[in-house]
């Protein structure tokens, strides 16, 4: 699902964000990707996304070369990728309802089965009484439980998180952990950033370990 | 088909909701862009009118070919079918020495007695030539003059050179005058129109960046700002025009009575369809206003 040969980026000159990344995630796998504070954790959620170009190397998500995308291509491969964020990235000014019918509406839904998918998606995560509420009302774990439901609400092929359980409380980690394995189990690849070690102590799953922009075992 | 009208009806509905959450700067923008362009707008108003009177002096306009007395038969009959053949003449007149005395005559009217001791009659042979609108220009006339002038027993020609030339500079420099006021105002609004979207922008940050998260196309996101900017633009170009017309109406009398214009024509208003150029020009630096911050914002 996701190749990286030798992939390089960096912001500022002598100073490699991500440098000679080799790697490949399979179709419907969970990785873990950790490291302290710089090591391109971030870099590597956004460069799969396309918020980043990469400077050197190949890459390839979900069967596009990264490196040949033309900006007017963006939107269709974003479509297949959710993306979550530790600090949620949600309109303040919508209710819970519309953020995440939102994602909807973007792409051309039609009412009718964004009206259905919302409640459905809802349901799931437990929130369908906070449909009228608006993010500042809610807490950080609601709050990036409806982050996540915008995310996964298109059923995307890949779900990215970047740190999604630095901003919320260990009870809620949980709670958020289960609906990441959830989309999983139902066939999504997920990359999970994260520097908690409590959750990478208890996973089987996959972990990359980042430093300074390379991989180290 | 549905997709698409749900589409545009979130396009107007958005573009609604960012005029309403700005509805001050929205509206310094539109009474801007109304002051600006009605700046425009009285050059327009004095070019037309100043136009009109110099294309109802054109309707008017003749050259005449005066001919010796003593022109030859044949180089009479080679004018006569030089100026059949010329496509630029709409129709040309004869007019004999006796005519055109008989002519002079009745000019004079009541004084015509004052040639009562003409011996000889001193008025030359003539051809009036009316040529078809597109061709009453000075350079036009000045080359068939030239291609006449050659014909053997012409007199003289005479259709006004020197005020022709000067008219036509003059039209020249007012078309000008009102050319560049209207790129720089044009570049104006453009600028203010685009700094009341990069607001509208700046204010609805996230929410683009969250949908460009979720792969909103680009035309997508651009569309209610365009929205926004074509209607600024827009209202702004009719906002102009009552502006102008309001003005008109009230200073109407004292131009008509003005000693330039007076006996020339009625001093008119911007024709109807000039009104619909300007407003739909209007919507245009709209867009333009708005796609000038949008390319800026979102490469960003």
């Amino acid at each position: 699902m996701i190749q990286m040969y030798d992939v390089h980026k960096k912001y500022v000159e002598n100073v490699e964000a991500l440098n000679g990344i080799n790697l490949k995630i399979e179709k419907g796998e969970f990785v873990f990707v950790t490291g302290p504070s710089g090591a391109g954790k971030t870099t590597f959620i956004k460069i799969i996304l396309g918020w980043e170009k990469i400077d050197r190397g190949q890459m390839i998500v979900d069967g596009i070369n990264m490196l040949k995308i033309k900006r007017s291509k963006l939107p269709v491969l974003r479509r297949n990728i959710g993306v979550v964020f530790q600090d949620f990235k949600l309109i303040k000014s919508r209710s819970v309802y519309d953020n995440i019918a939102f994602s909807q509406k973007v792409i051309g839904i039609p009412y009718k089965e964004i009206k259905r998918n919302t409640w459905e998606i809802l349901k799931n995560i437990g929130l369908s009484n906070k449909k009228d509420s608006f993010p500042l009302e809610l807490s950080g774990g609601e709050q990036q439980r409806i982050a996540i439901a915008r995310a996964l609400i298109n059923k995307p092929k890949i779900l990215l998180a970047d740190e999604p359980t630095g901003n919320i409380d260990q009870d809620m980690m949980w709670e958020i952990m289960k609906l990441f394995i959830k989309a999983n189990v139902n066939g999504t690849t997920v990359v999970f950033a994260t520097h908690n070690r409590d959750l990478l102590k208890t996973t089987k799953q996959r972990v990359i370990h980042l430093h300074k922009g390379k991989i180290v075992d | 088909m549905t997709n698409m009208i749900q589409l545009i009806g979130r396009a107007f509905k958005e573009a609604l909701d960012g005029i309403k959450a700005n509805k001050e700067a929205y509206l310094i923008t539109i009474g801007t862009t109304a002051v600006s362009m009605s700046i425009f707008g009285i050059f327009l108003v004095v070019h037309f009118n100043i136009q009109g009177m110099v294309n109802k002096w054109r309707e008017n306009f003749q050259v005449v070919i005066y001919l010796q007395d003593n022109i030859a038969k044949k180089d009479l009959k080679k004018l006569k079918s030089y100026l059949s053949s010329m496509q630029k003449i709409d129709k040309y007149l004869y007019v004999s020495k006796d005519q055109a005395l008989k002519k002079f005559r009745k000019r004079l009217d009541r004084n015509q007695t004052i040639l009562d001791n003409l011996d000889v009659n001193p008025l030359p042979a003539s051809f009036e030539l009316k040529l078809k609108n597109e061709y009453r220009n000075y350079k036009e006339i000045k080359s068939i003059a030239e291609d006449v002038k050659k014909f053997k027993g012409i007199e003289s020609l005479e259709f006004g050179e020197g005020w022709l030339e000067r008219i036509e500079t003059i039209l020249f420099f007012l078309k000008f005058i009102v050319l560049a006021i209207g790129g720089m105002i044009c570049i104006g609004i453009i600028l203010i129109i685009s700094n009341a979207i990069k607001l509208s922008l700046y204010a609805r940050k996230d929410e683009i960046e969250i949908m460009q998260l979720v792969g909103a196309t680009d035309w997508f996101i651009k569309g209610p700002f365009l929205l926004e900017g074509i209607l600024q633009g827009f209202l702004g170009a009719i906002l102009s025009m009552i502006i102008l017309y309001g003005f008109y109406e009230m200073f109407i009398d004292n131009l008509q009575t003005s000693r330039f214009f007076i006996g020339a024509r009625s001093f008119l208003f911007i024709p109807p369809r000039d009104i619909a150029y300007i407003i739909l020009s209007g919507a245009l630096i709209g867009y333009a206003g708005s796609y000038v911050s949008l390319r800026k914002f979102l490469n960003n």
